[in-house]
């Protein structure tokens, strides 16, 4: 696990986690108070778990894939890989540190989000609050199926690519899929063209894991056959993506 | 045995997948359909809010769209009369909320069936600002005569000025270009006034257009924003100077004509503009309303698809008002849409050269009655509940304009249902004069399709 340590000691003395950490104990309960809660407070608490959702994407896109990157690109161009390889740590195991040392800070944020949302934003009335926890854990659950395979793959792109170029691509992918197959959805209800048809089918439909709609309008939980449909697809979906990733991922640069 | 490992990762995730992808299509909604609101921003508290915000950057775009900030070349407007409508840049009116003719003839009407009514919200449609003095030379006004131009009818020096510039430049101005000149200075006027004040406008957007300032003519608003102006100086200067970089992006220079291309982008722009507004927040009577407008009457639209799109629209908000339970406000905004809906029934009805039914408007009147119960019973609990002395005195005020004037329209109704059974009785509509002034939106929406260009 010496990978492992060396990635994580670099993340925790680098203390960028900690701004994050800050903002989101202030910003779920202060940027509620702009919407017109005066009017109606029920507004208040579903967007509590709305903005902790939403800032737990953007630290998503914007942070945990660019460290995945950066690291596959700084270890592989400065030798580390190599070196640990020396040592008897394969190449998947390897990738597998990585990912885990990312994800270990990560987790702790999405741990922290499904917190806030029960914390301050649970339902009254003990029934809704019961489908309220079953609906973040789905959320969380589905969110990890789409966020941890790429991860993965940036940290593989990163050791062939450098860090910029493995953050943008996997960047893309993941927009992509959360708002690029919605135009492309359009597009097919004008046109109804086969390729376009294929292009939306091999897509990968990362919006299906975007519960945010569910909590904040309070729909209820996925019925456990629709979420089962979701995470055998995503669940399919990084599965594909990890092969990638794996046969993606070098030592050396 | 990396290889391996690998191999059966793509092995299981293509079955996985396909798997997935097979019980998602054939389940009975399609599974993968894309929702169409990410992070659910549409219709949120953040929906809320961004409807509200957008509401003034819709209305510069809209009434100050780059053909009436620099009217050049401005050809369609000669022979339109601009002076029926209001955009409700008049100031005592909250929230920069459109008033469509409709609902201002309507208002017309009830004022003059009870005068000490005095309604405001669709203030009485003569958009006559002639009244203040225009210093202009012999020649200036020589100039603007034969620019087909009356002198007498520019609102004020500003205008003038900006008139005799623009004629100087060899540009055309119409007729029909003034009163978007003349709101454009009295926005400017009233911004500086402001003093730019964000802060004001992030608090209640509704009190920058209710503060007794806005009632000042142009000159003095200048006058007070150079007061404010030396107390911040160099940042407002600075945000000016950006400002003004952002508007001249958009100045035309070009002395030919706005092409037709461009006006169709730009009421395309202000339609998606509305639109978004629109998905952020059905239940907004001023983002509403403005869409149902720029469906109805703006020149480029107000087609047999636009008006049925602005029906559509119009149910939409009364559908998603029904489910309300809390707040107030969007049953007042459902009972607007219903009035709208039955202005538009009764043109119809007026193009066919037939009267409304009788069972009709008691429908309509039914559902009035019903959204203004919802409202009253949403407000007392929200009294009861301490909520509504949280509700800026602005927004409140504004409630109980809308709600004043719904409950008008409801008695307005009953009175055209006496008349439609009257008459059906009588059976001699030439023997019975119309009374003039229950002559329920008469001429409400005749001229809409034509009467603006905005």
């Amino acid at each position: 696990m010496n990978l492992y340590k060396l990635t994580l000691t670099t993340i925790v003395t680098r203390k960028t986690f900690l701004i994050f950490a800050v903002l989101f104990l202030v910003l779920p309960l202060l940027l509620p108070m702009i919407t017109p809660w005066e009017e109606k407070p029920q507004l208040l608490e579903p967007a509590r778990a709305q903005t902790a959702w939403g800032m737990l994407w953007l630290l998503a896109l914007g942070w945990l894939f660019y460290q995945a990157a950066s690291f596959g690109d700084r270890w592989a161009s400065r030798g580390v890989l190599e070196y640990v390889k020396t040592l008897g740590t394969g190449r998947l195991s390897q990738l597998m540190q990585i990912w885990l040392s990312c994800m270990t800070p990560f987790s702790g944020f999405l741990v922290g989000v499904v917190a806030i949302s029960l914390l301050f934003a649970m339902p009254g009335d003990p029934a809704e609050a019961k489908i309220w926890v079953a609906m973040n854990f789905q959320y969380a659950f589905l969110f990890f199926l789409v966020i941890a395979p790429l991860s993965l793959l940036a940290i593989s792109l990163g050791t062939r690519l450098n860090a910029t170029a493995a953050y943008v691509l996997t960047g893309v992918i993941a927009i992509y899929g959360l708002f690029g197959v919605g135009y492309l959805d359009f597009f097919l209800s004008q046109s109804g063209q086969p390729i376009l048809n294929f292009l939306y089918v091999i897509s990968p439909h990362y919006h299906l894991a975007d519960l945010t709609n569910r909590l904040v309008f309070k729909l209820g939980a996925l019925d456990s056959k629709t979420f089962l449909q979701y995470a055998v697809y995503l669940a399919g979906f990084g599965m594909i993506m990890t092969g990638v990733a794996c046969s993606l991922y070098r030592e050396k640069k | 045995m990396t290889r391996c490992i690998i191999l059966a990762f793509y092995g299981f995730g293509f079955q996985l997948l396909i798997a997935g992808l097979a019980l998602l299509t054939t389940s009975k909604e399609n599974g993968l359909k894309y929702h169409g609101n990410p992070f659910a921003i549409q219709q949120s508290g953040y929906g809320k809010t961004l409807a509200r915000l957008s509401q003034d950057t819709i209305n510069v775009v809209w009434h100050l769209g780059i053909e009436q900030v620099n009217p050049i070349g401005h050809v369609h407007g000669e022979g339109h009369e601009h002076d029926d409508h209001d955009h409700d840049h008049d100031h005592d009116h909250d929230d920069h909320e459109h008033v469509s003719p409709a609902e201002a003839e309507m208002a017309a009407e009830f004022a003059a069936l009870d005068p000490e009514a005095g309604i405001s919200s669709g203030e009485a449609p003569d958009h006559d600002h002639a009244d203040e003095s225009v210093e202009l030379t012999e020649e200036q006004r020589s100039q603007l005569s034969e620019a087909g131009l009356n002198p007498s009818e520019i609102h004020c020096q500003a205008c003038a000025d900006t008139v005799i510039q623009s004629l100087n430049k060899g540009q055309e101005v119409a007729m029909a270009d003034l009163p978007a000149i003349h709101a454009f200075h009295e926005i400017t006027a009233t911004e500086l006034a402001h003093g730019h004040d964000d802060q004001a406008h992030e608090a209640d957007e509704e009190e920058q257009s209710c503060c007794p300032d806005c009632e000042e003519e142009p000159e003095n608003l200048a006058d007070a924003g150079v007061g404010e102006k030396s107390s911040d100086g160099l940042l407002l200067a600075a945000k000016d100077w950006l400002q003004d970089m952002t508007a001249a992006r958009y100045d035309r220079t070009s002395p030919f004509a706005v092409s037709e291309m461009h006006q169709k982008a730009i009421a395309a722009d202000i339609e998606n503009m509305l639109l978004r507004a629109y998905k952020m927040d059905p239940t907004d009577f001023g983002v509403y309303n403005a869409y149902f407008i720029f469906l109805t009457i703006h020149e480029l639209r107000a087609t047999p698809a636009a008006r049925d799109h602005a029906r559509l629209v119009s149910r939409m908000t009364m559908l998603e008002a029904e489910k309300e339970e809390v707040d107030p406000q969007p049953w007042l905004t459902a009972s607007m849409a219903l009035l709208n809906l039955f202005f538009m029934e009764q043109e119809d009805y007026r193009d066919k050269k037939e009267e409304l039914p009788v069972a009709m408007i008691e429908e309509f009147k039914q559902r009035m009655d019903y959204y203004l119960q919802r409202f009253a019973i949403a407000r007392d609990h929200a009294k009861a509940d301490g909520r509504w002395d949280l509700i800026s005195e602005a927004r409140r005020d504004a409630m109980a304009e809308r709600e004043r004037f719904a409950r008008m329209s409801s008695q307005q109704f009953d009175v055209l249902i006496a008349r439609a059974e009257d008459r059906s009785g009588t059976k001699s509509p030439a023997a019975t004069p119309e009374p003039e002034n229950v002559q329920l939106g008469e001429n409400s929406g005749a001229e809409s399709p034509q009467d603006s260009d905005l």
